[in-house]
């Protein structure tokens, strides 16, 4: 089952980077500090570095994974290694995972809105122009999403610059004294924080659709180096301004502290960034749709113009049924746990077996 | 073809856009200020600013300038949290709190707490965080409703006043400050106290809380002076002092860039040690004249540390007394101690031996000698 992708509709290595960097930003940087200092304190943010050191670990067995099967992506291989029907119904598992993945994106996003700017506004009518938007950049193909992936970089690199505003509030001495936690509070919010990181599992499926992949390696791992530096900064600048008992109580850190944040033209910073951040969301939103629909298409082998609206409608629906915060919230922890089990340990787990299975096959 | 294509979803887009209600400015009232007042029993009488907007004349030749008078509207009522809908009653225009920038408590109503108010405060996505809160040594419906020499509405006269009283002579204090505090560990929050004097309104100290209840204060201007050089750098502010003997005079400094460190040796017994460490730069702006001006700046400088950490040394022990901790002295002892804890140190506090020393280093001497 060779997938032959024409080079028309391949991406250039470097825009790796921007694929693998904008999925791993989105929703999860809103708020993430305050679930991993409750583990680890103050010395949270040593659990960012480790995460970040562990999604090299991941991505490099990715690598080793496609670069060895040779249909291509995860649905190839997935049916290589596993058989026909058992690697159909795996492939199936992690379409429907990759969907609740955007769904949880998209429903996280709509909740903020909600909270903070339109609280009337009804779940289904943003749901509506949300999807239709993704919708428009879905049909354009890879390439398109790609571009997404590219302009969200460039739009969300100005809110970065933002954070100068609490930086004139902050107290150094919150990260004071380093290391006091033990190595094993730092290791459990690593797990947590890992969450945070999921998005580049998709990395898997559009795999094939990058021009020369080896090149890509340095580009994929210099995405990953840009997210954990971004989540670093951000969780720094987060402790210094936050105290810790304030953190407690706060749902939406990097909003919150957008309300410091104060220009001339503008009072309040938090309705123009929470705008800016539908362009943040918009890739995750747009490569999730795209990758499920990829993936469908192999699956069920069917055009993709008849898999994209289904796919759209299927989001549309399941994203107006919840309805309150803590259905979100259960949503948010149930897709991170199943998340973090696909990339940590069924990544792994699939690395030993193809190791094992080439080495049964090779002698014969 | 394409623009066939194209036709369903922008007709599509159409159709959310009955969905919310849209608030024109013209149509709404924004609330700049709210002071709430102590009744009695669980009642609150909740005081809102509303800044009114007249075009003026235009007679400066330029644009149409305009002026702002002050509508306020007061209620009392259980909760005053929000504006009571009891208040929008009483407002042509719905009253919309995006734009407060102050908000005032009267002392009896500090003294009872403001856990409540301060949780809504956190809790609504609508208030900023560089707002002031404030405590007022009197009613705060006298004070939003007063007449004020100055011709601005009296939101934007109070915002001003404490904006710049804080650059120079309070220490740093916004809602963020104080949320900062009231929810963190080993640091109390402070606020400044303002009272209405006739057609003025003046900041005559700075109110001390300990979880949301204010508990005492301290007095305008050198205490807050000294408060504020133990707390934070800071550029600007004077201090007025008294030179006794040889000869006795008033000699007063500008602060032109002041440094504050901590250090704390153990952070964990009974009686932990901390040294607050002060460099200062000054200007001395008034002083006799003397016939050996080397000499003299330096006792003036010598008198002047000496002075400044005797009252500073004061301050805290009245504070150790209070059992607050505005400087923070907690926080301070907790980044620089392992295995801190907060309910021990809570217990250790009163114990702490806190010795402040002061350099002063005079820079200049103005344009004469």
């Amino acid at each position: 089952m060779k997938t032959n992708i024409s080079e028309k509709s391949q991406v250039s290595p470097v825009m790796t980077l921007f694929l693998i960097h904008a999925m791993q930003v989105g929703v999860g940087i809103l708020g993430f500090e305050r679930y991993i200092s409750a583990i680890a304190g103050h010395d949270a943010w040593m659990a960012v570095i480790t995460t970040g050191i562990s999604t090299h670990i991941v991505l490099w067995i990715m690598y080793r994974l496609l670069e060895k099967s040779s249909g291509g992506d995860l649905i190839a291989l997935q049916q290589e290694l596993f058989g026909k029907y058992i690697g159909w119904g795996l492939n199936f598992l992690v379409l429907i995972y990759f969907l609740s993945f955007v769904l949880t994106i998209l429903r996280t996003y709509i909740e903020v809105i909600q909270v903070w700017i339109f609280p009337e506004f009804s779940v289904w009518a943003l749901g509506f122009i949300i999807l239709l938007l993704a919708h428009s950049f879905v049909i354009g193909g890879f390439r398109t999403v790609t571009g997404i992936c590219f302009l969200s970089f460039i739009y969300g690199a100005p809110l970065f610059i933002v954070k100068y505003f609490p930086l004139q509030y902050a107290n150094f001495s919150n990260l004071m004294p380093i290391m006091e936690q033990s190595p094993l509070a730092i290791l459990k919010a690593t797990k947590v924080m890992t969450l945070s990181f999921l998005g580049f599992g998709l990395f898997m499926l559009y795999y094939p659709f990058i021009k020369r992949p080896k090149q890509s390696k340095k580009w994929a791992h210099f995405g990953l180096l840009t997210t954990t530096y971004t989540y670093l900064v951000t969780a720094l600048v987060s402790y210094v301004y936050f105290s810790q008992g304030q953190l407690k109580h706060t749902i939406w850190s990097t909003l919150s502290l957008w309300k410091i944040v104060s220009f001339p033209v503008f009072e309040r910073f938090e309705y123009v960034g929470i705008t800016i951040w539908l362009f943040v969301v918009l890739p995750n939103i747009c490569l999730g749709i795209w990758a499920v629909t990829r993936g469908a298409k192999l699956l069920f082998s069917v055009r993709q113009k008849i898999i994209i609206p289904t796919v759209l409608i299927i989001l549309f629906i399941s994203n107006g049924l919840f309805q309150n915060r803590i259905q979100v919230d259960t949503l948010n922890s149930l897709i991170s746990t199943v998340g973090f089990y696909f990339l940590y340990v069924y990544i792994p787990f699939i690395f030993i077996y193809q190791c094992v299975l080439l080495k049964v096959r090779k002698p014969s | 073809m394409k623009i066939k294509k194209l036709c369903l979803p922008i007709l599509l887009l159409f159709i959310p856009t009955g969905c919310l209600h849209s608030t024109v400015i013209d149509d709404i009232r924004l609330v700049q200020a709210i002071g709430y007042d102590y009744v009695g029993d669980d009642l609150v009488l909740s005081t809102v600013a509303v800044p009114n907007y007249t075009m003026g004349g235009g007679e400066s030749g330029g644009g149409p300038s305009s002026s702002a008078t002050t509508d306020s509207f007061s209620v009392i009522s259980h909760t005053g949290k929000a504006i009571p809908t009891k208040m929008q009653t009483k407002a042509q225009q719905p009253l919309k709190l995006g734009k407060v920038n102050t908000i005032l408590f009267d002392e009896d109503l500090a003294k009872h707490g403001i856990d409540d108010f301060v949780d809504y405060l956190n809790r609504d996505p609508v208030i900023g965080r560089k707002l002031y809160l404030a405590v007022v040594d009197g009613s705060t419906q006298e004070l939003l409703s007063g007449q004020y020499e100055e011709s601005q509405a009296v939101s934007i006269y109070l915002n001003d006043l404490i904006k710049q009283n804080i650059k120079y002579n309070l220490p740093r204090m916004n809602l963020h400050e104080f949320l900062y505090s009231y929810f963190g560990q080993g640091k109390d929050p402070i606020l400044p106290i303002l009272k209405k004097s006739g057609d003025h309104i003046e900041i005559t100290g700075i109110a001390l809380f300990r979880n949301g209840k204010y508990v005492g204060k301290i007095p305008i201007p050198n205490k807050t002076f000294i408060f504020k050089l133990m707390s934070q750098p800071f550029e600007g502010g004077a201090y007025e002092f008294y030179l006794k003997n040889n000869p006795s005079a008033y000699i007063s400094v500008l602060n032109t860039g002041s440094k504050v460190t901590y250090s704390v040796k153990n952070g964990n017994s009974a009686s932990p040690d901390i040294l607050i460490h002060v460099k200062m730069k000054a200007i001395i702006t008034e002083a006799p004249l003397r016939s050996n001006p080397k000499e003299y700046i330096n006792k003036i400088s010598k008198a002047m540390e000496k002075d400044i950490e005797k009252q500073g040394e004061q301050l805290v022990e009245k504070f150790q007394k209070m059992s607050v901790d505005p400087l923070g002295l907690g926080a301070k002892t907790r980044s620089q101690t392992r295995g801190w804890d907060f309910e021990k140190w809570k217990d250790h506090y009163p114990n702490a031996d806190v010795k402040l020393k002061v350099d002063i280093q005079v820079k200049q001497t103005g344009i004469t000698e």
